[in-house]
């Protein structure tokens, strides 16, 4: 475990500033605002694993009989595993589903040495699964040591791993119970209950498994994968409730969970309706999405028919895959965005007053998806002007008519979509090959790697090789980082975050545990254009009364701990 | 003197006349082919399928036979239109797309080439260009009302509000009995946020047409908006869960007899059967067969058609063939077990449907099977249990929820557990007309005309055409 000298925490109303840790010597860091960025310039630069060391290989297992998970595979997680201030990352293997050549997942971690280098730790770290078909990961501190653990999802048993803080992990799977042993895709840390603990809540897909595999065709005939609908088999969530002692109970019919089913993909968490109670929004594929209110009292209720966000606007399901509960407009209101499948187009579901509206507008989130695939997403200020960006990782489900990769009929270009106002986005053209070229993207996580300031990005490919995409924007303003502690020095979550800097205000919402079987920098990113520094910052707290930081320098990672701040009028 | 023939002959005034009109009438005769030769239709080359090889065999053999009748007859835009035709209704947007432009050129007049043209660049998909060219055959063709409804479609798909509200405001000019008019009006207010706005749109719609599922789904949204939740929630139940619904025309009526892909007929025959048609269902499978012979799924379902047919001993036939293959298959045990039902079977029909709850236990159709097989035994109790096994599989199904209020009212007398079951069904889905159908019924039966009045009157609103209607009203009119 390496803790870094670099970090000066400063106490007191302002919070704690830090310098980022480890900043990287080949780019410069945090250059000074400039115009922005031209859309020719490359965003985002793909670190060769030669270089990275971030050498993982995903394997589906595809033997060519179209078994259904093998569409689906591929999640990656980014873990401070010894809180050396450096984003660690795991990847999470598919492994084999045919029972005629079985392998278990080979799921790796990389521990982050800074310089945008890695080195394997799968071995030392003990996070090895020794069967199961591999889908995501949820990264969050269930024990509340302040070590981050890990959950890895399955088609199978799912495997819970206590982060033991010298570099290993325990699995504690079978000590906790939270096995599921379901086909399990995202999951969410999340303190439902305000109890303190951070509860876990587990998306699963359909009830499958080989013997009710079928044969599916398209594009006139040609074999392929299948639709989900074609097996009639949707699957329930589970909600697990922390106990405080290490161990987790059931609490999925308690909940009323149990009482709708569905094609889980993706999940989002936050107080959607307002009532200071944490809710859960399951992204379908081809099945209404689910959002379950919480009721305060251990209770949920499918409320998404009625507030507009199960289905399009003219009632049709769409095919969800990953989903972000992010306020595009930022306005102060969580919306939902869920990336679909190719011709339905990304839905942004505005959040007005707890009912959503399906949103389509020429400049939106949502424009230019409609030809492809879309599964991990992240919205973040990549550019530091003040406007958060979108980054959607794309790859079919089902063959295409064209095929821009000759190797790989599902493989298709991820997209970048540059924010151009609030709720405004135009589709980068030629902002480099790297974030551009085919591939069969699924899982995505956001954060910043190399500590310099800009949001990174590393992209799972199914069948293929993890990609490193390093932010290179040439033109980038300042920013600043904010990690969001409780008292006790833990991670905060589903706070909601104002920031004012520049005579603007932006909003964010601490929940790394989003998109599509994947888990972010759990530290707020913002970027603040030609600000000097955020003049104040509010945070409304999930379980402590709202607080007011700040002025909050540009340039630095601040910690925020819940009680250090001034009061802020509730809102 | 040389004689005639050898020596050229000088032309007299009379024969220069003729030689100049069998000129100039040869000159026509050249101007009049040449110009019937430009207006014919090009000889164009048929479109073939990008993969023959790869495509399902009956497809290959429909296209096939299609493409013939085209190179019989090449300057024949109907055949070729045709082709086009299949190729879009099987998905085959790419060649679809290249044969509809091959129609435009030999039939420029022809708005629906245009239309169709436009449509395989829209499923590309390229909503941009499919929306540009919508917008140049509207100006091409300004009564032509399918093209203002797809202007105004794909400009909502873009978020152009502006051009969709003029194109469904035209489209609602040229058609004013077209529900999509309206209904698109309504979703412009809603789309800009003038729910308020929005709502005569909608109800317009509906007076066009009750069973526009969409235009209830945009109406529930607008009554939410507007604070009528109660009203929004059963305008959103009518309406969810829909699909696309493009307004037809004069080809896209005909695109389903061109649907040769196996799972479009298994889908068209179970909707087909549904609808009471079995008869035309097995014409369906049948024609499927020849090319399918050991498909399990096809042959299941001409199990299901035979035993809507009422030839239930048919199938049993086709199931022990796809049985023997697959002893775990779990539909066709279904099938059978229904079948042994309808035979009489009814013992032999539980020991299948609970072998098939048994090798499956969470497919509602295994249990509800199992019910039926029970039922038929008068072992009504059990029947209820198994539906019970049954809903836990399938939680948020309502009409599971009916056949089991039905199941402990009329079979258990169990008026009160009934009650409580129909109330959890309407709260899954407030339109569910045989739901109401059996709450008012229920309530009639155990005195309570108030409720069952007011049942009905809910009936009225969620499906005021309904044969569940009718025979309420029946009901409570009886003395």
């Amino acid at each position: 475990m390496r803790r870094l000298a670099s970090i000066a925490t400063l106490a007191g109303l302002l919070g704690a500033s830090c310098r980022p840790p480890h900043p990287d010597p080949v780019t410069p860091p945090s250059p000074p605002p400039a115009a922005r960025s031209a859309t020719a310039e490359p965003w985002f630069q793909r670190v060769p694993p030669s270089v990275s060391g971030l050498d993982f290989q995903h394997s589906a297992g595809t033997t060519g009989k179209f078994l259904m998970p093998e569409m689906e595979t591929g999640g990656v997680g980014l873990i401070d595993l010894d809180k050396d201030g450096l984003l660690d990352v795991l990847c999470v293997d598919g492994g084999s589903v045919d029972p005629d050549i079985p392998r278990a997942p080979s799921h790796r971690l990389f521990h982050n040495l800074g310089n945008a280098r890695f080195e394997d730790v799968t071995r030392k770290a003990a996070v090895v699964i020794p069967s199961g078909f591999g889908m995501g990961c949820a990264i969050g501190d269930f024990d509340g040591d302040t070590w981050p653990d890990i959950y890895v999802t399955q088609l199978g048993s799912n495997h819970l791993f206590r982060n033991r803080h010298d570099g290993t992990f325990e699995d504690v799977t079978e000590k906790a119970g939270v096995a599921v042993n379901s086909w399990s895709t995202s999951a969410a840390f999340v303190d439902f209950d305000a109890d303190g603990h951070l509860d876990l809540f587990v998306v699963n897909y359909i009830r499958w498994s080989p013997a009710i595999e079928m044969q599916c065709f398209s594009h006139g005939g040609r074999r392929d994968y299948c639709s989900p609908v074609n097996y009639h088999a949707p699957a329930p969530t589970v909600l697990f409730r922390n106990r405080g002692d290490g161990t987790f109970e059931d609490v999925t019919a308690r909940a009323g969970l149990d009482r709708a089913y569905g094609n889980g993909f993706g999940v989002a968490t936050g107080d959607f309706d307002g009532n200071g109670h944490l809710d859960f929004y399951v992204a379908n594929d081809a099945m209404p999405n689910q959002l379950w209110l919480n009721q305060g009292n251990g209770r949920f209720i499918d409320d998404a028919p009625l507030r507009g966000c199960a289905l399009n606007a003219l009632g049709i399901p769409r095919a969800g895959m990953g989903v972000v509960a992010f306020d595009v407009h930022q306005r102060g209101a969580l919306d939902l965005f869920v990336t679909h499948l190719v011709g339905e187009g990304n839905g942004l579901f505005l959040n007005q007053a707890g009912n959503f509206l399906d949103v389509v507008t020429p400049d939106g989130p949502m424009a230019g998806s409609s030809p492809y695939t879309g599964f991990g997403l992240a919205f973040a200020d990549f550019d530091h002007d003040a406007l958060p960006d979108l980054y959607v990782a794309n790859g079919r489900v089902r063959l295409g008519a064209d095929q821009p990769d000759p190797n790989d009929p599902y493989a298709e270009a991820s997209t970048l979509h540059r924010g151009t106002g609030p709720g405004r986005f135009t589709v980068v053209a030629g902002a480099g090959e790297t974030n551009h070229a085919p591939g069969v993207a699924r899982g995505l996580a956001a954060g910043d790697l190399d500590n310099d300031g800009a949001i990174d990005l590393v992209v799972m490919q199914r069948n293929g090789p993890v990609r490193f995409l390093r932010n290179v924007a040439v033109a980038r303003g300042r920013w600043l980082m904010l990690q969001l502690q409780d008292p006790a020095g833990r991670e905060a979550r589903n706070a909601m975050v104002s920031l004012h800097a520049g005579g603007s205000v932006q909003w964010r919402q601490s929940s790394p545990n989003e998109g599509y079987c994947s888990s972010n920098d759990p530290r707020l990113h913002f970027g603040i254009g030609n600000a000097q520094q955020a003049d104040r910052v509010v945070v409304r707290w999930a379980r402590h009364a709202p607080e007011e930081f700040g002025p909050l320098e540009a340039q630095r990672i601040h910690i925020l701990r819940a009680g250090t701040g001034r009061p802020a009028p509730k809102y | 003197m040389p004689s005639p023939a050898s020596q050229p002959r000088t032309p007299t005034p009379s024969r220069r006349r003729i030689h100049g009109l069998l000129g100039a009438l040869a000159a026509a005769a050249l101007v009049a082919v040449t110009l019937h030769l430009a207006r014919r239709p090009p000889l164009l080359p048929v479109v073939a399928p990008a993969r023959p090889e790869s495509l399902d065999p009956q497809l290959r053999d429909h296209l096939q036979r299609l493409a013939s009748l085209v190179a019989d007859s090449p300057r024949d835009p109907a055949r070729r239109a045709t082709l086009a035709l299949a190729f879009a209704a099987n998905g085959l947007w790419p060649e679809a797309r290249q044969a509809f432009l091959d129609v435009v050129r030999m039939a420029p007049d022809e708005p629906l080439a245009r239309l169709h043209a436009a449509v395989a660049l829209q499923e590309k998909p390229d909503d941009q260009a499919a929306l540009a060219e919508f917008e140049a055959l509207a100006r091409d063709f300004p009564n032509f009302a399918p093209a203002w409804y797809r202007v105004g479609e794909a400009a909502l798909r873009l978020g152009n509000l502006t051009n969709a509200e003029s194109a469904f405001s035209r489209l609602s000019q040229l058609a004013p009995q077209e529900w999509r008019g309206p209904a698109g009006l309504g979703e412009v207010r809603l789309r800009a946020g003038k729910p308020g706005e929005a709502l005569p749109f909608l109800e317009r719609a509906l007076a066009i047409d009750r069973s526009a599922r969409p235009a209830h789904f945009l109406l529930g949204q607008a009554l939410r908006a507007v604070g009528r939740t109660n009203e929004a929630r059963i305008a959103l139940a009518l309406g969810a869960a829909t699909t696309r619904h493009p307004m037809p025309d004069g080809w896209s009526e005909r695109a389903p007899e061109h649907m040769k892909l196996l799972p479009d007929q298994l889908a068209q025959a179970d909707e087909l059967g549904r609808m009471g048609r079995p008869d035309l269902a097995l014409q369906l499978l049948q024609g499927a067969l020849k090319f399918h012979p050991d498909h399990p799924g096809l042959l299941n379902q001409l199990a299901v058609a035979s035993n809507r047919a009422g030839r239930p001993q048919q199938g049993l036939a086709l199931l022990d063939a796809v049985l023997a293959k697959d002893p775990k298959a779990v539909a066709p045990r279904i099938t059978r077990s229904h079948a042994l039902v309808l035979l009489g079977r009814a013992e032999d029909a539980l020991a299948e449907a609970r072998r098939a709850a048994t090798d499956s236990p969470r497919t509602a159709q295994a249990h509800l099977a199992v019910a039926n097989a029970l039922l038929a035994l008068e072992r009504d109790a059990e029947a209820a249990q198994a539906l019970r096994l049954a809903l836990d599989a399938d939680p948020a199904n309502a009409d599971i929820h009916v056949e089991l209020a039905s199941v402990l009212w009329r079979n258990l007398s169990d008026a009160p557990a009934a009650v409580e079951v129909l109330s959890k069904a309407l709260q899954l889905n407030p339109a569910l007309a045989s739901a109401h159908l059996q709450l008012g019924l229920l309530q009639q039966h155990v005195g309570d005309i108030a409720a069952a009045r007011a049942t009905l009157a809910s009936l009225e609103i969620v499906a005021p055409q309904s044969p569940e209607l009718r025979e309420l009203r029946q009901a409570i009119a009886r003395p």
